[in-house]
């Protein structure tokens, strides 16, 4: 019997699986993050994008930065953007590096290898956060 | 004598051996570590909220594993079962917390 298009993505290798999911999860949340920038905008309550950890104990947690971190990486300034999150800049960087190889994977049907994920680059990201967010408290006057 | 009885051929000429690694477990694993670092820092910021697609990503992939290994869930599913079920539990609980100091600091005029 011939298998439908969703059971043979279900029974594809890992990377195919997280390609497809990464797609959808980043279109998903560049939809809402428009939905929710479009809602601030109509309704004027800016504190809503604020940080509720930062708003009621003036501790930064550990996303702080995040959104100027991507901006500053965009802009191609990667100094800029490790100072603001490393977390944020590393997880970009990677994230494009495996959609790009693997897109151009599918485009020349193989011929160009695409970055297979590995699960040592998850753990550096949890390192890289909490890192990060330890030295953020530990310097003195590293302010974001 | 080497005798591997992980390479043993069956009855049916099939090599016997270490399971294939299923791509839905692995998956799952790994939306479900995302989705937990996600949701925590979601329960702050809004751009965390990218961790509940995740986390929901990973419960299904981990419950569809289940045809692939005879009804029983391997390591990995499991991880990324309890990683998705944590990731929404830690969601809801900043929900919750944060819903209550709004309350109690809406009536305390604070």
């Amino acid at each position: 019997m011939k298998k439908g298009r969703l059971e043979r993505f279900l029974e594809s290798d890992v990377d195919n699986i997280l390609y497809w999911v990464s797609i959808f999860v980043v279109v998903l949340t560049a939809i809402i993050y428009v939905a929710q920038i479009w809602f601030v905008n109509y309704t004027g309550r800016y504190d809503l994008l604020e940080c509720r950890l930062k708003t009621m104990t003036g501790i930064n947690c550990p996303g702080c930065g995040g959104t100027r971190a991507l901006k500053s990486l965009f802009k191609g300034d990667i100094f800029s953007s490790l100072y603001y999150n490393a977390f944020a800049t590393y997880g970009a960087i990677i994230y494009i590096l495996f959609f790009v190889t693997q897109t151009l994977e599918r485009i020349t049907k193989g011929k160009i290898k695409g970055i297979k994920f590995k699960m040592v680059y998850l753990w550096i990201a949890i390192g890289v956060l909490v890192i990060q967010y330890l030295l953020k408290f530990i310097i003195p006057g590293y302010k974001i | 004598m080497d005798n591997n009885f992980n390479e043993e051929p069956n009855y049916t000429g099939e090599v016997v051996g270490e399971p294939k690694e299923s791509g839905k477990a692995k998956a799952s694993m790994i939306c479900g570590i995302i989705g937990v670092v996600l949701c925590v820092i979601g329960c702050f910021c809004c751009i965390g909220y990218a961790g509940v697609p995740l986390a929901i990503i990973a419960i299904v992939m981990a419950m569809m594993s289940k045809n692939e290994t005879d009804g029983e869930l391997t390591q990995q599913a499991k991880i990324g079962l309890i990683c998705g079920i944590a990731a929404l539990l830690v969601l809801v609980l900043g929900f919750v917390i944060g819903f209550v100091i709004g309350f109690a600091s809406a009536f305390t005029g604070a």
